[in-house]
């Protein structure tokens, strides 16, 4: 249902979610993106296109991550270019509350 | 029991009237005080006399508020009312919710579904559609563990009623759940009836002590 791959160069650390962010599968990205050991000053990316569906429990586990992660003093991004999923964001207020 | 309070009322506040021009009982219940005919209904626990009246009205005063300011969008009914809506017509599918997995499983079932039914059934309206449906399984997950969720399709409409037995809204806390985006008594973003709200056509809505039903209408286009 979701697809978490990940990657990792000089710029920082990059996951592809594919398939449905909801409440069904919000375990498997938690465990997958909010455990993971970074330090201070790196940044992690999030590349959200080819997500198929997401919901306010699938944004809510976006919202957790960054706060998780800001606190710590990383830096994360979400891109994303699938129209049906900026909607959604834009909609629940994520865009603007995770503006730079 | 509440039916058994009302009948005997009136003899009680005539009662009280006579216990309450007796000074050795005028003091009795609040101490150095005069003891009125309201506080001593008080004193007497669980004693609610009209209550089902009074829910009645207030129940009464959210649904035309509710209708009102929603111009006809959102209808609070009556569990029987509700039933009647249901009962009406034809169902297509009927999935149950029992776990987490059922989310995304009843989304995809009724997605593949309305892909065989001759509207247009693609772009945004389609998305906006997956999303309600989302969040009104997600809430029966949440707040009820159980429910289940059907599919009625009629002419350019189609009907998503979602159906629990957990606990019910309390009718105070609707026009927040409703309209309030952000406002939640689970820990989430509360945004779930705030956007099946902005994307429905239609709601109806009954919430009582029995369960919380939803129907929720959304108008297609026909293909060309």
């Amino acid at each position: 249902m979701l697809q978490i791959s990940k990657s990792i160069n000089s710029k920082g650390i990059f996951y592809n979610l594919s398939g449905h962010l909801d409440m069904s599968t919000a375990e498997t990205f938690r465990r997958a993106v909010v455990e993971e050991q970074c330090s201070r000053g790196e940044v992690i990316h999030f590349d959200l296109s080819d997500l198929v569906f997401i919901d306010s429990s699938g944004i809510g586990e976006l919202f957790r991550c960054y706060w998780h992660y800001s606190n710590l003093g990383i830096r994360v991004v979400f891109k994303n270019t699938n129209p049906d999923i900026e909607e959604v964001l834009d909609v629940i207020g994520f865009r603007e509350a995770v503006a730079d | 029991m509440q039916n058994n309070l009302d009948y005997w009322f009136p003899f009680v506040l005539v009662c009280g009237s006579i216990l309450i021009n007796i000074p050795k009982y005028n003091k009795s219940v609040v101490s150095g005080t005069e003891l009125s005919i309201q506080q001593l209904f008080r004193s007497i626990k669980g004693f609610r006399p009209y209550q089902h009246i009074r829910d009645r009205n207030r129940f009464k005063v959210y649904r035309y508020l509710i209708f009102a300011f929603t111009k006809g969008k959102v209808n609070l009914l009556t569990t029987n009312e509700f039933i009647n809506i249901f009962t009406q017509g034809r169902v297509n599918l009927t999935l149950p919710i029992r776990d987490k997995s059922d989310i995304t499983m009843s989304r995809i079932e009724i997605d593949k579904y309305l892909q065989v039914f001759g509207y247009q059934w693609q772009g945004k309206k389609r998305m906006q559609i997956l999303l309600c449906i989302s969040e009104a399984t997600t809430n029966i997950i949440k707040h009820a563990n159980i429910g289940e969720i059907a599919l009625r399709v009629d002419d350019n409409k189609v009907t998503i009623f979602v159906l629990d037995q957990g606990p019910g809204m309390e009718l105070e806390y609707l026009p927040n759940i409703l309209f309030h985006h952000g406002f939640s008594t689970k820990d989430s973003l509360g945004c779930g009836f705030s956007l099946i709200y902005r994307y429905v056509d239609c709601l109806a809505l009954a919430t009582s002590e029995k369960g919380t039903k939803l129907a929720m209408d959304f108008k297609l286009q026909e293909e060309k």
